[in-house]
């Protein structure tokens, strides 16, 4: 083919090279990111570098302060706390990831489902939704959690189910507005079909208030872990699960508060960095906000 | 007499808005338009003009009446047939904001129809990408652009490359300027024009600005409350509108000089709403001329050569 | 200039920051507007025109928005030295404006008979019953049956709800109406219409009006004097006559010349090319050198000033005086 080409083709990067550009740009996002790395290591690691075992329990060390040898203090049961918190994280971060994971996942499919094809979907799926939203989060969880039985995997979908509602109706309401979008209807003349144009053209511009809404719901899960674990369901001790130790050291708060204070920190911060990092994905996936 | 690209007969389509509320948003349309031509199809908002577009191309399923697509009639064809007749007519959209996805390149939105209809290979889709963007005006830097990067009227160069890719015969154009200034609406415009030479394009050209349709179009018809009230090659109606709305619309168009009197045709009242509408002229409503015979349908009158009227009283009203 | 100017706009620079550049949008613009007079502001998208009538209004948005310099004289009293109390009973009553947008500019959840006497007693110590009797006159006077005072937005079409906006605009019979787009949502039948009625309403209150617009089929209609807007600066001003027959600046030429006409038998339009400046990067010297057919080196180095070439009439242009005489093409 023979033809002027006015200036030069310019070079193509990779999408996801550019992305991880304008993620890196947002300093905020990257020191979340690399603290979660930071913590998804430890929690892989966590048998080796807890200084002790997490189960022995030392009588000289009841409600022990922090000190040289024991940096967090001890619990009730003389304890090691950051031996603990550090096996903790392997069920906290994997409760509040895996179940927000889920609950996307499938608020996502429902989502789809309700906003894209309408109508009679629509009426059935939500109406679904709604009597499960119009069940207490907690009730529902610990409902499924005793059907269930206990379990990492079963409480992960005991936390999950509950928040698939929100999720699924903020997308649905995304969908709605976008599917009348021009280029929408540009996809479907030029002959896409209705998979290519939910997955291509809906969801990529739909999705991100919804992902940033779940990834706030991160602490929440945690905390709701922590509820399951109190009334006897979800984690059983001794398995020291975050939201476990924090209502462990509620009964201590003016005796003992740091065994109030590290399991909070810790929760709060990984909430606090699930949400930095959703806003950071979510403005490096917006080719809009490109500078 | 030139070859017929698309033509409908007694076109309707008519959406269900509720219990016995029917919106009829085109009611019995009849054209024909020739290979090559532009047919302009003017109208106030919320006329069906834009309809009457979608529903050729069924982007819309028709209710009733026929469609012709050089000469085969396809109003019920369906799955791959409807692909393929999908390929051949096309449309470019009003809103050069929306009709672009926000997350695809310019590229990317070039590049799909070329990879979904399958008929070239990835080095082929590359070079047909960069011969659209050529024919189009889009300069090759912009390849990996994305649309808030670019003004209006390139974003709306992006959509005619994309209605271009699949090489079609027929394309809707629907309001493709009214959302771009006076001086890149006129690139737009000529850009189009030198389309239909190149590709011996058929389009549709669906707008409310009357004069960028009587510069565009060869034919034009006049739509109201989904009916066609007057058809007419472009020029003529300009000299020589004869019905009463049509007399009242060119009259209200503020041009630029300022020396013509203004001697406006005041219409009563606003469009009323196409929701089971009345037997009977539509229009009656806000006819200065409108008597009883109106109230009866009214059918389209062939008053010169190729110059249909539909209006009992034409040749009173004109003293013909 | 003449005694009877009512607003006098002098070297008026308005600035935005946004992401720490700074985008030029209002550049050194002088305007004048008599009495009864309306004034026509022509341009593109982004030529600065909204900004020009948001700084009279007094309503920019502060920051990101910035009055650089300039002055802005109402009746002989500088705006913008005016504190914002003062500016409060201005706003409304001396001055109000008529947004593009009708379907935007009213509350949905108040009737809206009731938004234009609200504005009534808001800006003039009546009662509340002669308030709802002078917003059923506007209503009616704006060709809307008084009956319909109790209904609220949704149940009105396009056009009537444009024309409710500009029965609360003249609500308070204000001395300068500022119209932004007015018609630009409407369609032609109902545009014309709704131009009419503003004439009619201006001549009855003896009201000036700043028309903004990019149709220039609506300028012809509606306005006394004319000044068209490229990237922030007046680039031509003068009478109706001055502009629409004695074009000057290529910038005016280019834009009539890029209109379809509706008499006439051109085959292809003849548009500016190149597009309108990035105003946070605008060229060096004349704003419009790098879409002018006749730019020279003079032209790209130094900013062209305001050139008189006839009364009242000024073109911002190294070659004013010569287009002045020769005239260039204008179809």
């Amino acid at each position: 083919m023979s033809k002027e080409i006015k200036g030069s083709k310019p070079k193509k990067k990779s999408q996801f090279a550019e992305v991880m550009k304008r993620y890196f740009k947002n300093k905020l996002a990257a020191a979340s990111l690399i603290i979660l790395l930071i913590l998804i290591l430890i929690a892989i690691f966590g048998p080796l570098i807890a200084p002790y075992d997490y189960r022995e329990m030392n009588g000289q060390l009841m409600f022990a302060k922090p000190s040289l040898e024991h940096p967090f203090g001890a619990d009730k049961m003389g304890r090691d706390l950051l031996s603990r918190i550090i096996i903790g994280s392997r069920f906290s971060l994997g409760l509040g990831f895996l179940g927000v994971a889920v609950s996307l996942v499938f608020g996502a499919l429902f989502g789809s489902i309700a906003g894209f094809f309408g109508q009679v979907a629509d009426n059935i799926v939500m109406r679904v939704l709604d009597i499960i939203q119009a069940i207490p989060g907690i009730l529902l969880a610990m409902t499924i959690s005793t059907a269930l039985g206990g379990g990492f995997i079963n409480t992960v979908i005991a936390l999950s189910v509950g928040a698939i509602p929100s999720n699924a109706r903020m997308l649905r309401a995304m969908i709605l507005a976008i599917r009348k979008a021009e280029y929408v209807e540009a996809a479907d003349s030029i002959n896409c079909s209705k998979f290519r144009i939910i997955v291509k053209h809906i969801l990529p511009n739909a999705f991100s208030p919804v992902l940033v809404g779940a990834a706030m719901g991160i602490g929440g899960t945690i905390g709701q872990a922590a509820a399951l674990s109190f009334v006897g369901l979800g984690i059983q001790p001794p398995d020291p699960e975050w939201g476990a130790l924090l209502a462990d050291g509620r009964n201590y708060i003016t005796t003992y508060p740091h065994l109030l204070i590290f399991p909070g920190i810790m929760i709060g911060l990984i909430s606090l960095i699930a949400c930095l990092i959703a806003d950071g994905l979510r403005d490096a996936t917006d080719p809009r906000l490109k500078q | 007499m030139a070859e017929t690209c698309v033509e409908i007969k007694n076109l309707q389509k008519i959406f269900d808005v509720g219990k016995n509320a029917k919106l009829h948003a085109v009611d019995g349309i009849s054209l024909k338009i020739e290979k090559g031509k532009t047919m302009g199809v003017v109208g106030e908002s919320g006329c069906g003009k834009s309809t009457l577009g979608r529903t050729i191309i069924h982007q819309h399923k028709s209710t009733g009446g026929q469609i012709f697509f050089n000469g085969q009639d396809v109003t019920h064809v369906r799955g791959k047939e409807l692909k393929k007749l999908k390929e051949h007519m096309q449309i470019v959209f009003q809103d050069p904001y929306s009709s672009l996805n926000p997350r695809y390149t310019v590229e990317a939105t070039i590049k799909e129809p070329l990879q979904l209809c399958k008929r070239y290979t990835r080095a082929q889709v590359d070079d047909e990408v960069s011969r659209l963007m050529d024919l189009c005006g889009i300069d090759e830097r912009l390849r990996l652009a994305y649309p808030h990067e670019l003004d209006g009227g390139r974003r709306q160069r992006v959509g005619i490359a994309r209605a271009l890719a699949l090489k079609p015969e027929f394309i809707v154009c629907d309001e493709p300027v009214s959302a771009l200034d006076v001086s890149i609406q006129a690139q737009v415009l000529n850009l189009l024009m030198d389309l239909q030479e190149k590709e011996g394009l058929t389009y549709m050209f669906v707008t409310h600005d009357l004069s960028v349709v009587r510069h565009i179009s060869h034919d034009i018809a006049v739509m109201y409350l989904g009916q066609l009230v007057e058809t007419s090659p472009s020029k003529e109606l300009f000299v020589n509108p004869l019905h009463p709305y049509t007399k009242a619309l060119l009259s209200a168009i503020p041009t630029v000089d300022i020396h013509a009197p203004m001697e406006r045709i005041q219409l009563k009242g606003e469009i009323t709403s196409p929701i089971n509408p009345k037997p009977g002229c539509r229009f009656a409503s806000r006819c200065p001329y409108a008597t009883e015979d109106c109230k009866k349908p009214q059918q389209l009158e062939e008053i010169s050569p190729n110059h249909f009227v539909a209006c009992c009283r034409v040749r009173e009203i004109n003293n013909l | 200039m003449s005694e009877n100017t009512y607003l006098k706009v002098d070297n008026l620079v308005v600035e935005y920051t946004s992401d720490g550049e700074i985008v030029h949008a209002v550049n050194d613009v002088s305007l004048r507007l008599d009495k009864g007079k309306t004034l026509g502001l022509v341009g593109e998208t982004g030529a600065g025109k909204t900004t020009i009538a948001k700084a009279i209004l007094g309503i920019l948005p502060t920051p990101p928005a910035k009055v650089r310099q300039g002055s802005i004289e109402l009746n002989g009293r500088n705006l913008l030295e005016l504190p914002e109390k003062e500016m409060l009973k201005v706003r409304g009553k001396e001055i109000s404006m008529i947004f593009q947008d009708p379907m935007t500019a009213l509350n949905p959840v108040i009737s809206v008979g009731k938004q234009i006497s609200e504005a009534v007693i808001l800006h003039e110590n009546v009662d509340k019953a002669t308030a709802k009797k002078r917003g059923i006159e506007m209503l009616e006077m704006v060709g809307i049956p008084g009956s319909r005072y109790d209904e609220y937005p949704h149940q009105f079409s396009g056009g009537m709800k444009q024309r409710v906006v500009i029965a609360m605009a003249l609500a308070c019979e204000p001395q300068l109406l500022l119209a932004d787009e007015p018609t630009t949502a409407l369609d032609v039948t109902i545009q014309a219409q709704v131009l009419e009625m503003i004439a009619e309403l201006r001549k009855k209150f003896n009201t000036s009006m700043i028309l903004i617009t990019h149709d220039l089929g609506v300028v012809a209609k509606v306005c006394d004097d004319v000044a068209v807007v490229y990237a922030g600066e007046v680039i031509e001003s003068g009478s109706l006559e001055d502009i629409f027959d004695h074009p000057t600046h290529p910038y005016t030429v280019g834009l009539f010349n890029a209109l379809p006409k509706l008499t006439g038998d051109e085959k292809r339009l003849s548009p500016v090319e190149g597009l309108p400046p990035d105003p946070t990067n605008l060229p060096e010297g004349c704003k419009f050198s790098p879409r002018c057919p006749y730019a020279t080196e003079e032209c790209r180095n130094g900013i062209p000033k305001m050139c008189e070439t006839g009364k009242g009439h000024y073109v911002r242009c190294h070659f004013a005086t010569k287009f002045a005489s020769e005239g260039q093409g204008v179809k």
